[in-house]
């Protein structure tokens, strides 16, 4: 009767326990929208007091080291997604971020290139605010991507 | 000014939908979302450009971030691939910014970037 009923949970257990072995490969990922907040929280830092920077501080040349850490670090969350096995939507969300972060960078190079406008080298505050605001959408689409799981 | 985005925002999120045509309504909402989302964008773009702020070429790549955001946004959804992404954004924009200026392609965004700011 009571091996039975042991018996019983068990293999009302098994469908689960086969689940838990897979889970690795559909479950959320904590640690990917972790770095996915850090890239945000990074990039909301950084351009709040880029908008207050005066020249040469706002300057590209000066500020080489934000775009290089948020390089490193969307290159950091593209190599952990993948060898995680994580989902291709969050995959390809990675992916873009990586591909927005150059574009960020390749922005406030035009800007600073251009010395003879009102901002000189410096960024006008609309075109951070827009950057600031496409970075934290492409970062919550990762930080969603990895919070419902696989395909 | 928010008739012209109004209108781009719809035409976007339709012809969105009706690239992602028999996706869910999670899709449909977003698609609604990113639309809003872009022509606000263009029209904060538009305005930079007629005060002189950005250069065509810096306009130009400002859009692109926009674009590619929108993209990483469809991007992240388990059932749209990158591929239906990257095209839904591309015949979107292109179909909102024909009914807005009755041009095309990147310098139709300019242009409508303008027609917004204007």
């Amino acid at each position: 009767m009571m091996f039975a009923s042991r018996f019983r949970v068990l293999v009302l257990l098994a469908p689960f326990t086969l689940a838990g072995c897979l889970l690795p490969f559909t479950a959320p990922d904590p640690a990917a929208a972790d770095l996915a907040r850090g890239i945000e929280n990074d990039a909301r830092q950084f351009y709040a007091e880029l908008a207050a920077a005066p020249p040469p501080q706002c300057a590209y040349a000066a500020n080489e080291n934000f775009y290089d850490r948020l390089h490193s670090a969307a290159a950091a969350l593209r190599d952990h997604l993948a060898q995680r096995g994580a989902s291709p939507a969050a995959q390809r969300a990675g992916e873009a971020m990586l591909r927005l972060s150059d574009d960020v960078r390749a922005s406030h190079q035009a800007a600073s290139v251009r010395l003879d406008d009102q901002h000189g080298p410096c960024m006008a505050p609309q075109a951070i605010a827009l950057n600031a605001d496409a970075v934290a959408r492409a970062a919550a689409a990762v930080v969603s991507a990895n919070s419902q799981g696989g395909e | 000014m928010q008739e012209v985005i109004t209108d781009f925002a719809h035409t976007f999120a339709m012809e969105l939908q009706h690239a992602l045509q028999g996706e869910s309504r999670q899709v449909a909402a977003l698609a609604r979302a990113e639309g809003e989302a872009l022509a606000s964008a263009l029209g904060r773009i538009g305005g930079l450009l007629l005060r002189g702020e950005v250069s065509d070429e810096e306009a130009g790549v400002l859009l692109r971030i926009q674009r590619d955001a929108s993209e990483a946004v469809l991007a992240s959804l388990a059932e749209v691939s990158r591929i239906a992404a990257s095209r839904a954004v591309a015949s979107a924009l292109d179909a909102g910014v024909a009914r807005a200026t009755g041009a095309a392609g990147q310098s139709g965004l300019l242009g409508l970037a303008r027609t917004i700011a204007g």
